[in-house]
């Protein structure tokens, strides 16, 4: 079976236990992106499923390989970026690269072609005879991404692949890994809730080891949401109409927005607060500028699931 | 094979890369230079002495060996210095893979530790041979300034007795390299335990009994002082081999356990 399948992994880094029995997959072509704050455990999957580390308990399968049974044959097809990319610094970009490709096995005939591919795709031309001690940051981050893909692996697992771009290769990289979607099967991880929403098919939110929430980016935010929203602008005196919306069933908060006769109203889903909403302007024969839904977005689901985790504790 | 070939380039390229080689290479080659300076001043003194007596006192000239005065003596320095130069040799084989996260890379791509473990073996040892090489130069003036000139059995059973050496000892630095993700901590800890090796015998003078027997066979000097004499015993080979076998497999081990262990 193709594709990745994580099953309850467990993993102990002495007393401490990092991931708590985390479960999810992953389709064939599919991408997919693990979300979380500093410390969830996003490295720690990644370096368990790149056979990296050996799990505390459970497994993964990937692409049919099991990664504690047959971890060599789990090497041969995937591609790695690690957080920091591990990188010789006494070698030149171009002398790392073909080392690197060399070690996955491409074939010699290969080599070049695979050299240039990757010189174009990482934009990699002004470094490419540069000692990698000399190199940027961002041209550290883009040999690393090269690495990972030169030998075109059937899995490509990226942990923060964009950290410590600038904006313009930001945007590059993630029309890369996009496009890299489809023929390969790909987990990223991320603490930037934009780029999951951009680059990921689905998104798994993790924190304390556990993922939390698994699902396509709208997926999630209304399976997580709680609370709906609406944007109102009603004629009337803002006071007023803010008095009156408060007063209305299920309403949790009113917020004030950019114009003080704009408010954002929250509530809870089971009130027909729209219809209320409509009713209350009648009365008071005011008419209504604006009355549109507003979805949570995922920033808004990723603070509030992990802020209730947080509290539950 | 070839994934070792690959790795073997790559430690190579690192090390003539890197300043500490040239310095390294420059502080041995000194060395090594003013030793055979003065152990051959000492003897070219001693044999024009011993012909001021033949001429003044008509005694026979007494067996001036270039082979015992000078040869002998330089190959015990030799060693001295290569248990100093290995440890440098090997301190950053495994501790800068570890340092850096280099190690990251190796360990997820399609490779067998053994293969790592037999590239980095072989690229140190290569190095080694080179720097033990270049002494070969003092031989050849020691010939081509002695008559009849030196006797080489004894000169190659030194060097086959410094690639010996080479051969247990490397493992072991390498094998201390493994655990240390530190290479200045590496490389005193493997000086440590090469000159404990070394001197572990000199117990044997001041007593008997089966540990200080068990002592004295593990001492790394006594096996080598036979070779340097031009003695080559089986037992000394058996030595050497089985030091080194102790020393892949626990770097093996070692390795192994990056994987089970975490880093
Ligand atoms: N080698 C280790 N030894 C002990 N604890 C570790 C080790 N590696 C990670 N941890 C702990 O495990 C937890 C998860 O770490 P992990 O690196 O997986 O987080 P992350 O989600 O990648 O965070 P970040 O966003 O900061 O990269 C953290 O609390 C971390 O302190
Ligand atoms: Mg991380």
């Amino acid at each position: 079976m193709a594709g990745i399948q994580v099953k309850n992994l467990v993993k102990y880094y002495g007393k401490f236990k990092a991931l708590d029995n985390i479960s999810f997959e992953v389709e064939q072509g599919e991408i997919l992106g693990l979300l979380g704050p500093n410390g969830a455990g996003k490295t720690t999957t990644m370096r368990i499923l790149t056979t990296f580390l050996p799990p505390s308990d459970g497994t993964a399968i990937i692409d049919g390989f099991d990664i504690t049974e047959k971890p060599s044959q789990v090497r041969k097809i995937i591609g790695y970026m690690p957080e920091n990319p591990p990188l010789y610094n006494d070698m030149k970009v171009c002398k790392f690269l073909k080392f690197v490709a060399k070690l996955k096995n491409v074939s010699s005939k290969k080599i070049a072609e695979k050299l240039e591919y990757v010189e174009n795709v990482c934009k990699l031309e002004d470094v490419w005879n540069n000692y990698i001690m000399h190199i940027s940051k961002g041209y550290r981050q883009r040999v690393g991404f090269a690495s990972a893909i030169i030998a075109d692996p059937a899995v490509l697992i990226f942990d923060e692949p964009t950290i410590g771009l600038d904006p313009k290769q930001i945007k590059y990289t993630r029309e890369i890994i996009k496009n890299l979607g489809g023929d390969h099967t790909v987990i990223l991880s991320t603490h930037i809730l934009p780029e999951a929403e951009m680059t990921c098919d689905r998104v798994a939110i993790i924190n304390r080891g556990k993922i939390l929430a698994i699902g396509s980016p709208t997926e999630l935010a209304q399976k997580i949401r709680k609370v709906d929203a609406v944007r109102v602008e009603m004629t009337g005196p803002s006071n007023e109409v803010k008095n009156t919306l408060l007063e209305l069933d299920g309403v949790i908060h009113i917020i004030p927005q950019e114009r003080h006769s704009v408010f954002l109203v929250e509530f809870e889903p089971k009130w027909k607060t729209r219809e209320q909403i409509t009713k209350a302007a009648l009365e008071h024969n005011w008419s209504i500028l604006e009355l549109t839904p507003v979805e949570a977005s995922l920033e808004d689901v990723f603070l509030e699931i992990v802020s209730t985790q947080e509290k539950s504790l | 094979m070839k994934t070792i070939w690959i790795i073997f380039k790559r430690e190579i390229g690192q090390f003539f890369s890197s300043a500490i080689t040239y310095i390294m290479l420059a502080i041995f080659l000194a060395i090594t230079g003013f030793l055979f300076y003065n152990i051959a001043s000492y003897f070219a003194l001693q044999c024009s002495q011993a012909l001021q007596y033949k001429t003044a006192y008509n005694v026979p000239l007494p067996p001036m060996s270039a082979n015992r005065w000078v040869i002998l003596p330089f190959f015990s320095n030799i060693a001295i210095i290569a248990l100093f130069l290995i440890p440098v040799l090997t301190m950053r084989s495994y501790s800068t893979e570890r340092s850096s996260g280099t190690a990251e890379l190796l360990l997820t791509s399609p490779i067998r530790t053994t293969q790592i473990v037999w590239a980095k073996l072989l690229s140190n040892f290569a190095i080694y041979i080179i720097l033990i090489a270049t002494t070969i130069i003092f031989q050849l003036i020691l010939n081509y300034y002695t008559k009849p000139g030196i006797d080489w059995g004894p000169v190659w059973s030194g060097y086959l007795g410094l690639i010996c050496l080479g051969i247990a000892t490397i493992p072991l630095g390498q094998f201390i390299s493994s655990l240390m993700k530190n290479q200045i901590i590496a490389v005193f800890i493997s000086f440590a335990l090469l000159l404990f090796l070394w001197i572990v015998d000199w117990s044997t003078l001041f007593s008997s009994g089966t540990i200080s027997s068990l002592l004295g066979y593990i001492g790394l000097s006594k096996h080598f002082a036979n070779f340097a004499k031009g003695v080559i015993n089986t037992s000394d080979i058996i030595y050497f081999i089985s030091l080194a076998t102790i020393g892949i497999f626990l770097t093996h081990r070692s390795v192994e356990s990056w994987r089970w262990r975490g880093i």
